[in-house]
């Protein structure tokens, strides 16, 4: 009778552990995603400021990818690129967002290529002024998914124009 | 063989058999187990409760910031963003849901119908069930949005400051979340400080005076006394004629037409594909008539108080024989501000052609959207002051019809331009509710459709009678 007692409390235990641990990964999991999200977004946000004019979207328009200027005239581009290890882990698609900017040589230089985030579900990029960019993302991880909505301003060049 | 405990099980061991568990024993354990495993429970809930807070709060904050950024933007544009954005003016603003299209921060979200590139907020994007997991997250969040300027009315500089207060609330597990944010944003309402009139060196023209009108060496008392008038009067005639005759033989005056006339020659050689320099040259040439537009009222709003002077207090006013022995010359004169006058209207219709011409689709999309942007607000303040010139009388209908261009091609693009151009256009059929809004416009108003009237009429008067 005791032994069974035991048991049963034995196995309560060892359920209840598990519970925790497996509550105690998602919520590390969760922590995890929000603090990947938030720095992807300061990133991405510290980026786009730098900027001055927006060439693509034009006003309206909502795209996939995001062309910027800056002040010295180089050209950035935002951009998804399939991430197919994680998406086959995760079984479902995802990307990695990538940002380059162009130098006046006018080739390719791998120095230039910055990952911003590699869990990508979707992503898009609305203009509605000149002066500023609207995100929308939606990031991935294991089965956690996190999206918000930033708006972001470029660099007020104020009269130096 | 087991034994069997017989009698007192607690006196009597059976060698090699450990003792039985008591029920109170087991029941102590049960209760530790439950209270470790409740403590842990807690603990986790406790722990899940937070991460649900810091992720709501981290929703909250970029979403305020969004409403602080569309309030930068909607205020760069237009001084009264914070009335067409409908934001309480009151420190008790009213709450505003997120999603579902119930507030205007969230109203265009995305463009995911066609035709693309025009945000329909029928069926585009506000922040509906379609937007998951983003929807669910923060379909329960509103948020109140207040506004005040530092001075309700008056010229004073703290007019232009308002001071926002924005508060993000949800209903989280540990109570009601929060997120408040302030801001003090620029917002200019308030007249500028600035003298419309052309700034002259008035003693060195004082001094120039009595040789003006004939009779070099002697003072303006003298001289007043000759002729039975008073000092006022005959400053103001000397300022007028001097001022008149200075500025059509300045240097400026001569060379700012021959300028602008070069400067169309180099345009008109520039090729058309050439986007760059068709872009710079035209921009030159509005910014010289442009240029010449705002020197020449400035010459203008010096004079209208001379001339006022001269209207009201001297009887030479009342007998223009009399002031025509001063010296034809002088009435001549006169006419030179109606010259100036019309160069002001001509230069300022001549700089809003050529700002104009800057928004031909090539040039706009060549130099984008920025720089578009501020052409059209330029473009805004011409077509304002053509609209309360008395000589102009066709100017609000034009200006009508360039507010329903730029609406044409802001609505579902750019909703601030949108709001700018609706606020502008229903201002627009209360004209003193207009000119109010406008504090620098009322004063240009001030002048062009009161004084500038009053003294071309009196200088035709005395023209008219002297010749």
């Amino acid at each position: 009778m005791g032994l069974a007692i035991m048991m049963i409390l034995g196995a309560v235990g060892v359920r209840l552990i598990q519970h925790l641990s497996l509550s105690q990964r998602t919520f590390s999991q969760q922590v995890q995603l929000q603090l990947e999200a938030r720095r992807a977004f300061d990133q991405t946000m510290a980026l786009i400021r730098e900027g001055t004019d927006l060439v693509r979207p034009v006003l309206g328009e909502t795209l996939p990818y995001l062309i910027f200027k800056d002040i010295t005239n180089r050209v950035t581009i935002l951009y998804l690129e399939p991430n197919d290890p994680l998406a086959q882990r995760l079984k479902v698609p995802v990307y990695r967002l990538l940002a380059y900017r162009t130098d006046y040589s006018g080739a390719y230089n791998a120095s230039n290529e910055k990952v911003l985030l590699e869990s990508v579900r979707s992503l898009s990029f609305t203009s509605l002024s000149p002066n500023s960019v609207q995100v929308n993302v939606t990031v991935v991880q294991d089965r956690n998914e996190f999206q918000f909505l930033g708006h972001i301003g470029l660099m007020n060049l104020g009269g130096l124009r | 063989m087991m034994g069997i405990p017989t009698g007192n099980s607690r006196a009597k061991r059976i060698p090699g058999r450990g003792r039985a568990v008591t029920l109170v024993e087991i029941l102590v354990a049960v209760g530790l187990c439950a209270l470790i495993g409740t403590t842990l429970l807690t603990f986790i809930r406790s722990g899940r409760k937070e991460v649900t807070f810091t992720s709501e709060h981290l929703q909250a904050v970029i979403l305020s910031q969004k409403v602080s950024e569309d309030l930068i933007e909607e205020l760069m544009i237009n001084p009264y963003g914070i009335e067409t954005l409908g934001v309480d003016t009151s420190s008790s603003g009213g709450w505003q849901d997120v999603t579902d299209g119930r507030s205007v921060f969230f109203s265009m979200v995305e463009d995911r119908r066609p035709p693309w590139g025009v945000i329909d907020p029928n069926v585009d994007g506000t922040l509906d069930p379609s937007m998951k997991p983003l929807y669910e997250s923060i379909r329960r969040f509103r948020f109140r949005l207040a506004g005040e300027r530092l001075a309700a009315s008056g010229d004073s500089e703290l007019r232009n400051l308002v001071n926002c207060g924005l508060t993000f609330q949800w209903p989280a597990q540990t109570g009601q979340g929060e997120a408040q944010t302030s801001l003090l944003l620029f917002s200019p309402a308030a007249p500028r400080k600035i003298n419309l009139a052309y700034t002259v060196d008035e003693a060195a023209i004082d001094a120039q005076i009595p040789a003006a009108l004939g009779r070099a060496g002697a003072s303006l008392a003298q001289i007043a006394a000759d002729l039975g008038e008073n000092v006022e009067t005959l400053r103001a005639l000397g300022r007028i004629a001097l001022v008149l005759r200075g500025f059509v033989s300045s240097d400026y005056f001569r060379t700012q037409e021959e300028k602008i006339r070069q400067l169309r020659t180099e345009l008109s050689r520039v090729p058309s594909i050439d986007l760059a320099r068709q872009y710079e040259k035209r921009l030159e040439v509005a910014k010289a008539w442009y240029d010449l537009a705002k020197t020449c009222f400035q010459v203008v709003a010096y004079l209208v108080p001379q001339f006022d002077v001269l209207r009201q207090q001297g009887r030479l006013a009342a007998n223009p024989q009399s002031m025509a022995q001063l010296g034809g010359a002088i009435l001549q004169d006169f006419g030179m501000f109606r010259i100036i006058y019309e160069y002001f209207v001509g230069s300022l219709i001549q700089a809003r052609y050529y700002y104009y011409s800057l928004l031909q689709r090539d040039l706009a999309r060549y130099k984008g959207g920025k720089v578009q942007l501020q052409t059209i607000l330029k473009l805004i303040d011409l077509y304002r002051i053509g609209a309360v010139l008395p000589t102009r009388p066709q100017g609000k209908d034009e200006f009508r019809a360039f507010l329903r261009r730029i609406k044409d091609s802001a609505v579902g693009r750019n909703p601030s331009l949108t709001r700018l151009v609706e606020y502008e256009t229903h201002l627009l059929e209360t004209p003193d509710r207009w000119l109010r809004a406008y504090p620098n416009l009322e004063r240009i108003h001030g002048l062009t459709q009161g004084k500038i009237p009053e003294t071309m009429a009196f200088i035709n008067a005395q023209v008219g009678s002297a010749f």
